[in-house]
């Protein structure tokens, strides 16, 4: 257990509008150890995203946490004061975003930037922070990192912006990095050369990633386990190699079918018929039974629960006993 | 950066025709004439009102007329008042100080005032506080300075007999700034309840529009303290709006703000306006007019100026 770096357990967050409150994520439990590099796979508006925020606790004004706790190293970050929010935040726990164009405050130098946070949490003169943020723009491949701490993030590519936020995320050596779909705004090579930068980091360094997606091919590469959400919660949850061999959810299978293959000769691409119901319009059995293939009668019901299946943790009527 | 200043500048001089003629067609598309004045007098005869008018050039064409004002005022010389014989410029020149000095002070105040509201506003919004300062806002656009200035002359000067109804300095022929200071309340306050008013509006809105964006979020998840982040974040990135809400309050603050200055007496511009149109003093009218249009050329290359310093992606356009 005293490997165990972040636990996550039975977390709700709801969201309230004027007219309504909606549950955004439901119930969702998981853990993450030490190094350890876990993916978060879901359709938008699944909720990855929200449970990543919660995390931080950085949900805004009318995003709040209902239920559960959440904790990192051993403690409740649910029960934490502000202050001592911003003392994890990006110095423990730190977060890169999906779309670097709009990530980084456009009428500050990147230098600035990379500075501003290096200095939130380690007290030292401008020099040895400035030779800092050049060592971090050096560690995630920026060329002439001298001269593009004088540039402004729109002087920079997506690919280039990307890099920034990556360096800005480490450069306090956190322990945990949670990265929000980092390769989802980028074009194709970029995308690539991101998630390689993202596998040297993980050997690199220490840190435990948590990396959400929708993209089951960028997870397959790095993650050690795998969580699928659904509808704000888990659907299935178990180790990459397993994921991938034998998928047990249907909509997990969905997802894998769905990923255009070129060594297979296939006219039509597969894809999962319908959308995510609406969280205002939660469905009074499974959540994912009026897209799925497999449905039976009970599913439309009665919710499923998660099951353990072999090391797996799945929530399905089809496995339960 | 040198060559924005430069192609600014150029632009600049195109703009500066345009105003000359526009001045100069509305002035003379005018009803009246500036012969008009010397019928007052009881004893004018025809031939001497003719005199004049061959006198003063108007009997030529007058694109010839427009061709030889705007010859003098490339040299620099508006020409002479009708009224009181002085070279128009002295007179726009000595008007000038008591207008900057009520203008300038108001909306400094109202700066003052304004900005911090509005960013607490949209730090808090719909909160008792956003509604109290939207409310606040509202009436104080709504209400007009002649209105305002005939309340606040009423309860300070009439009823409460604390501050002086109207004028620069009192009658003694002693100037000091204390005095200045007194008399200076009143119509600066009126000035500024308008310009509160708008300015919180706008700080309120854009600043709510840059708290949602995705880099406040980045910043943030850096763990830096919410206030630095409204500082140093999210302030200049609002301030772009901002200082297009003040630049558009240029031609007030150099032409004065003339219903305030004719309440409360003060000697600026916008006084000297109303009375040169009344006595249709014509140098007098189109040098202001001239004045202020160019002071509003330059305020706008300043304001241009000013964008590029706060957003880089100006500056390299």
């Amino acid at each position: 257990m005293a490997n165990t770096l972040l636990e996550v357990n039975n977390l709700q967050v709801q969201f309230s509008t004027i007219d309504s409150t909606v549950t955004a994520v439901d119930g969702v439990s998981f853990s993450v150890n030490k190094g350890e590099t876990l993916g978060v796979v879901g359709e938008s508006g699944c909720g990855k995203s929200v449970t990543s925020m919660a995390i931080l606790r950085l949900l805004g004004k009318t995003g709040k946490i209902t239920q559960g706790e959440i904790l990192f190293e051993g403690q409740d970050i649910l029960k934490k004061s502000e202050s001592d929010m911003c003392q994890i935040r990006g110095k423990e726990i730190a977060m890169i975003f999906q779309d670097s164009m709009t990530g980084l405050n456009p009428v500050m130098t990147i230098g600035k930037q990379l500075i501003g946070t290096i200095t939130v949490h380690e007290k030292m003169n401008k020099k040895t922070a400035e030779k800092k943020a050049i060592d971090m723009l050096k560690k995630v491949g920026i060329p002439s990192p001298e001269q593009r701490m004088n540039e402004y993030p729109h002087q920079l590519s997506g690919g280039m912006r990307q890099r920034v936020m990556i360096a800005m995320a480490l450069s306090c050596n956190p322990s945990l990095l949670i990265a929000d779909e980092p390769t989802t705004a980028l074009d194709v090579t970029i995308q690539a050369q991101i998630i390689e930068l993202m596998k040297d980091l993980k050997k690199t360094s220490e840190a435990a990633i948590i990396i959400i997606t929708h993209d089951l091919g960028v997870v397959a590469e790095m993650a050690d386990r795998i969580m699928v959400m659904y509808s704000g919660q888990v659907v299935e949850y178990a180790d990459a190699r397993s994921i991938f061999i034998n998928p047990l959810h249907p909509y997990t299978r969905g997802l894998l079918s769905s990923i255009p293959r070129l060594d297979k000769d296939v006219d039509v691409l597969y894809a999962i018929k319908g959308s995510v119901p609406s969280l205002q319009n939660v469905p009074k059995g499974c959540r994912f039974c009026e897209r799925c293939q497999d449905a039976m009668e009970i599913c439309k019901n009665k919710p499923p629960v998660l099951c353990t299946v072999g090391d797996c943790s799945v929530r399905c009527w089809k496995y339960t006993k | 950066m040198g060559k924005y200043v430069i192609k600014r500048l150029l632009i600049a001089i195109p703009t500066f025709f345009g105003i000359t003629v526009l001045v100069y067609i509305v002035s003379s598309l005018a009803p009246g004439s500036p012969l008009d004045l010397l019928l007052q007098d009881p004893f004018i005869t025809a031939a001497e009102i003719e005199r004049k008018r061959i006198e003063y050039g108007l009997d030529q064409h007058v694109i010839i007329q427009y061709i030889r004002w705007l010859g003098e005022l490339l040299q620099g010389n508006l020409g002479f008042s009708y009224r009181t014989h002085l070279p128009v410029w002295g007179m726009i020149v000595e008007r000038l100080g008591p207008t900057l000095v009520l203008t300038f002070s108001a909306t400094i105040f109202s700066v003052l005032v304004a900005v911090p509201l509005g960013i607490m506003a949209a730090y808090k919004p719909y909160s008792l506080w956003d509604y109290a300062s939207s409310g606040l806002s509202f009436i104080g656009s709504a209400t007009p300075n002649f209105f305002a200035g005939l309340i606040l002359i009423y309860f300070f000067a009439v009823r409460l007999n604390i501050l002086p109804i109207g004028g620069m300095y009192d009658t003694s022929g002693i100037r000091t700034l204390p005095m200045l200071v007194k008399h200076l309340i009143l119509p600066a306050a009126v000035l500024s309840i308008q310009q509160v008013g708008r300015l919180i509006r706008q700080t309120r809105g854009s600043m709510l529009e840059v708290l949602s964006e995705d880099y406040i979020r980045t910043a943030r998840a850096t763990g830096l303290r919410e206030n630095l982040v409204l500082v140093r974040h999210a302030l200049r990135n609002a301030l772009i709006p901002i200082v297009t809400e003040l630049g558009l309050m240029i031609p007030f603050l150099i032409g004065g703000a003339v219903v305030t200055e004719q309440i409360f007496g003060w000697p600026g511009l916008g006084s000297l306006m109303v009375l040169s149109i009344t006595q249709r003093d014509y140098p007098v009218i189109m040098g202001i007019t001239v004045f202020v249009a160019v002071a509003v050329l330059i305020g706008n290359i300043v304001t241009d100026l000013i964008y590029s310093a706060i957003d880089p992606r100006i500056r390299n356009r």
